[in-house]
């Protein structure tokens, strides 16, 4: 049973002040929410002068350039870069899975998780936080404004260890939820006994751009650096308790990392096919420095 | 290479029994670890292809089972080494190196060891032991070790100044109940083996050699060198005999060798000769210094050129005398120059009828009233009263006595006593120095004052000679009632002389030397023809060869199992 992550470990001041720098973009992004930070390709109402247009009925007035109509008598208006806020949805795998061994997934995924909150709260943002393990489960619905952060921190050290893992069964009952358009970052070990393709397939459906952090761990892929893994074994999945009676030798760790590794390989060819961020973090490893990674040029761009 | 020498059936039972062990290890089911995992979908997938090593019916992995059968039997018969019935009959080998200086002639010891080191790997392990015979016995190779031990041991080893200690060897080995009736003992080396030695071996030992000594052995060798009482009768001198050997085809003459008492060469007009080849030297004063002689002429063997010999300290024993001592003792004292009358300081006292007792050794007489035996000995040694008293008679000139003439004198038989006591002292009766008798009279009679007041003064004994390897010969009086530091070392079971030549160090401090004095090494010495040895090659030989290879194979065997593992073949 892996130990909990406190607030005090979470809510670690240095690991949110090197987040400062950090910012999040998307490629492209609709018009429905209110002035943020993110760019559109709307022009309108802004900070930012772009472009003019020759006015029509309906214009704001107070962006006729008065001097141009002085020479030229006819009306035109100045078109500015238009910002909108993201709404940023993190969806948190709380599987058993995700809560075994000493340095469980769960604690690089939370992590992981607040850093996001914290950079899209800094840039006016909405966060909003949800997790899954058997079902759908909202713990805030889309706040903004950095204060909040302390309150996301406290609900997500408040999430505990469920069942197993239903990621596609969760993100249709997302679909369900009308939710403003905006970002859906996934943190899972993506580990659905239903399989790979029933979570693709799901994710197909899904209307909001969406990111996917993979938390992986280095027994995943070498599973010879788990030591009580020798001889004749019997595995039991921590979430099904499902058996499978293994000799480990290396014909049957050969065809393991093969396996594995055509998992990995089908996670990153869809998220490559269908436009979708994909972000593999080792639990095993500082979350921040793999972070600073991800944001080696200031903005993670989805 | 092989642990054991086991008989083809106990080869054979141990294939059945491995055989049977990795069946029944095949057939014990697995006993799974339960871990929990989170990524159980791989291994169940990566299972799939290959099914978990579970024994569903006999033999499923047949080739696996052969594979380790056939390495675990190649492993056995390689370090089981089985010999047949005829190699295991055919008896026990002792292989003997000669060490003593027998071997120390020209290349004999080194050809010797070639030679050892070529024959030992040809006789099985198990039925094989080598002794170093020079002086002591040395054990170079146990049963069943390997011939590069031996190697390492012979490293240590060259010829030393001492005897054969073969017939010992031969003497001791049929006490080891350990060995067969059959016992095959090889010399290398020229040590001699007396047709006593031969004959006191039990049935089915043999003796044969295998390296004799040098074919033109040149040689001559200080081959005795004694102290004995001086002729002459002084004193405080002693004279030395030595005699020179040489083998066939070389004389001794004066100039060969040269003397030397201290520091100090002495003069060849001194040396007189007594017969062939042996020599005096008369008058040699006793002081303690060492006499050496040592040849001059390079010969084959150095250890017998020279030869040395401590001389006794020779001092006169101080004497208190009593009032009114019987004349006839007083001048038998008078006439030894070795003893001297003092005031104070004296180690003997001799009594008159009326003196009291001392408190130092004493001789005194005794009315033939007071005292049932004619002589009287009071002793101080520990040695049995019985033993004391056989040595007595001889040691205080005793035996010289005419008791018989004695007895019919005084109608009565002369016997001698022998007491335990605090202080030595000898006591005779009175009547026997009176004028009646003529005992007082005798050529003995000076010779049992003065041996008896040598033995009541407890002198340091001194010896004739100290050869390697033989039990020393004291020359004073009362040697048995005396207490030598040799003699008590010897009766307690130490090395009470050196086994080979050189320094004696005593336990007070002082030195003996000792020489090796050994005519059968010297000179050849007649020995008991032996029959050169015939080493077969054993195939012990073959079998450490046949135990390589099927090492070897069991490791290729091992390598083909790896691979076949790695392949997913076998699991």
């Amino acid at each position: 049973m892996a130990v909990q992550l406190t607030f005090e470990e979470l809510f670690d001041p240095e690991f949110l002040d090197a987040l400062e720098t950090f910012n999040l973009r998307i490629k492209r992004f609709l018009r429905q929410g209110r002035l943020g930070e993110q760019v559109t390709h709307d022009r309108g109402i802004g900070l930012e002068f772009k472009d003019f247009k020759q006015y029509v009925a309906g214009d704001d007035l107070r962006a006729v350039d008065w001097n141009i109509y002085r020479r030229l008598g006819r009306l035109f208006v100045h078109v500015f870069e238009e910002y909108q806020d993201l709404p940023l949805y993190l969806l948190v795998d709380r599987s058993r899975s995700m809560f075994l061994e000493e340095t469980p997934r769960v604690h690089a995924a939370l992590r992981s998780a607040l850093a996001l909150s914290s950079i899209a709260l800094s840039q006016h943002d909405v966060v909003a936080l949800l997790s899954f393990s058997d079902e759908l489960e909202m713990h805030s619905r889309p706040i903004a404004g950095r204060r909040q952060l302390t309150f996301l921190g406290q609900r997500m050290v408040s999430l505990s260890e469920q069942e197993g893992t239903q990621l596609s069964q969760a993100i249709h009952q997302l679909a369900f939820r009308k939710l403003r358009p905006g970002l859906l970052v996934v943190l899972s070990d993506f580990f659905d006994p239903q399989g790979l393709d029933a979570v693709t397939e799901a994710l197909k459906t899904c209307r909001h751009k969406i990111l996917l952090v993979q938390l992986v761990k280095n027994i995943d892929s070498d599973p010879t650096q788990n030591e009580d893994l020798v001889g004749d074994i019997r595995l039991v999945d921590c979430e099904t308790s499902d058996a499978v009676d293994v000799s480990i030798e290396p014909a049957v760790l050969n065809r393991y990392r093969r396996i594995y590794d055509e998992f990995n390989q089908r996670l990153t060819s869809f998220s490559s096919d269908q436009g979708i961020g994909l972000v593999r973090l080792n639990a095993d490893e500082n979350v921040l420095d793999q972070l600073a990674g991800l944001f080696e040029s200031g903005a993670l761009m989805v | 290479m092989s642990f054991f020498n086991l008989s083809p059936l106990l080869v054979g039972l141990g294939l059945l029994a491995l055989a049977g062990l990795l069946f029944l290890l095949q057939q014990l089911r697995i006993r799974y670890t339960e871990l929990p995992v989170a990524t159980t979908m791989f291994w169940a997938a990566a299972v799939r292809e290959a099914p978990v090593r579970v024994l569903r019916q006999r033999f499923r992995h047949l080739l696996a089972y052969l594979l380790a059968l056939l390495i675990c039997w190649l492993l056995w018969i390689g370090f089981g080494g089985p010999l047949t019935g005829a190699q295991r009959t055919a008896g026990f080998n002792v292989l003997v190196i000669d060490g003593s200086a027998h071997a120390a002639s020209g290349e004999i010891f080194q050809q010797s060891k070639r030679q050892l080191l070529n024959d030992v790997s040809k006789y099985p392990r198990d039925s094989r032991e080598v002794f170093l015979s020079g002086a002591q016995n040395v054990r170079v190779l146990a049963t069943g070790e390997e011939k590069l031990v031996l190697e390492r041991r012979l490293e240590e080893f060259e010829p030393v100044a001492a005897s054969s200690s073969l017939e010992e060897l031969l003497r001791l080995l049929p006490r080891n109940n350990s060995y067969p009736d059959e016992v095959n003992i090889v010399v290398y080396g020229g040590a001699p083996i007396s047709q006593h030695a031969l004959d006191r071996l039990p049935d089915g030992y043999s003796v044969s050699r295998k390296i004799e000594t040098l074919d033109d052995f040149e040689n001559r060798g200080i081959v005795a060198l004694g102290i004995a009482e001086p002729l002459s009768g002084e004193w405080d001198t002693v004279d030395v005999l030595f005699r020179i050997l040489a083998t066939e085809g070389l004389v001794v003459e004066l100039d060969d060798f040269s003397v030397q008492v201290g520091e100090q060469e002495l003069s060849s007009a001194r040396l007189e000769l007594i017969s062939a080849n042996e020599f005096r030297v008369r008058d040699v004063v006793a002081d303690g210094s060492v006499f050496s002689v040592s040849i001059e002429q390079p010969d084959d063997l150095d250890f017998d050129n020279e030869a040395l010999v401590t001389l006794p300290m020779k001092e006169r024993v101080p004497i208190a005398l009593g009032s009114d001592v019987p004349t006839p003792i007083r001048r038998a004292i008078d006439a030894d120059d070795g003893i001297e009358i003092v005031g104070s300081g004296a180690s003997v006292a001799i009594l008159g009828p009326n003196d009291s007792e001392p408190s130092i050794p004493y001789l005194c007489s005794a009315a033939i009233t007071e005292q049932e035996k004619a002589f009287v000995i009071g002793y101080t040694g520990e040695l049995d009263a019985m033993e004391a008293l056989q040595q007595s008679v001889a040691d205080l000139g005793l035996s010289e006595i005419d008791s018989a003439a004695m007895a019919t004198e005084l109608n009565q038989e002369i016997r001698i006593e022998l007491k335990h006591s605090d202080m030595r002292y000898v006591s005779v009766w009175g009547e026997l120095l009176s004028e009646n008798f003529n005992f007082k009279d005798s050529l003995s009679f000076p010779i049992f004052v003065s041996k008896s007041i040598r033995y009541l003064a407890d002198q340091e004994p001194w010896y004739a000679y100290l050869a390697a390897g033989r039990q020393p010969v004291e020359q004073t009086s009362g040697s048995s009632l005396a207490s030598s530091d040799l003699l008590a070392e010897y009766a307690i079971g130490a090395s009470y002389v050196r086994n080979e030549a050189g320094t004696l160090e005593l336990r007070d401090g002082s030195s003996l030397q000792v020489s090796l004095l050994d005519p059968s090494t010297a000179v050849r010495a007649s020995s008991q023809n032996l029959t050169d040895a015939v080493i077969e090659t054993s195939n012990a030989q073959t079998v450490w060869g046949i135990a390589t290879w099927l090492a070897l194979l069991a490791v290729l065997l091992l390598g083909l199992e790896w691979y076949l593992y790695q392949r997913g073949l076998v699991p």
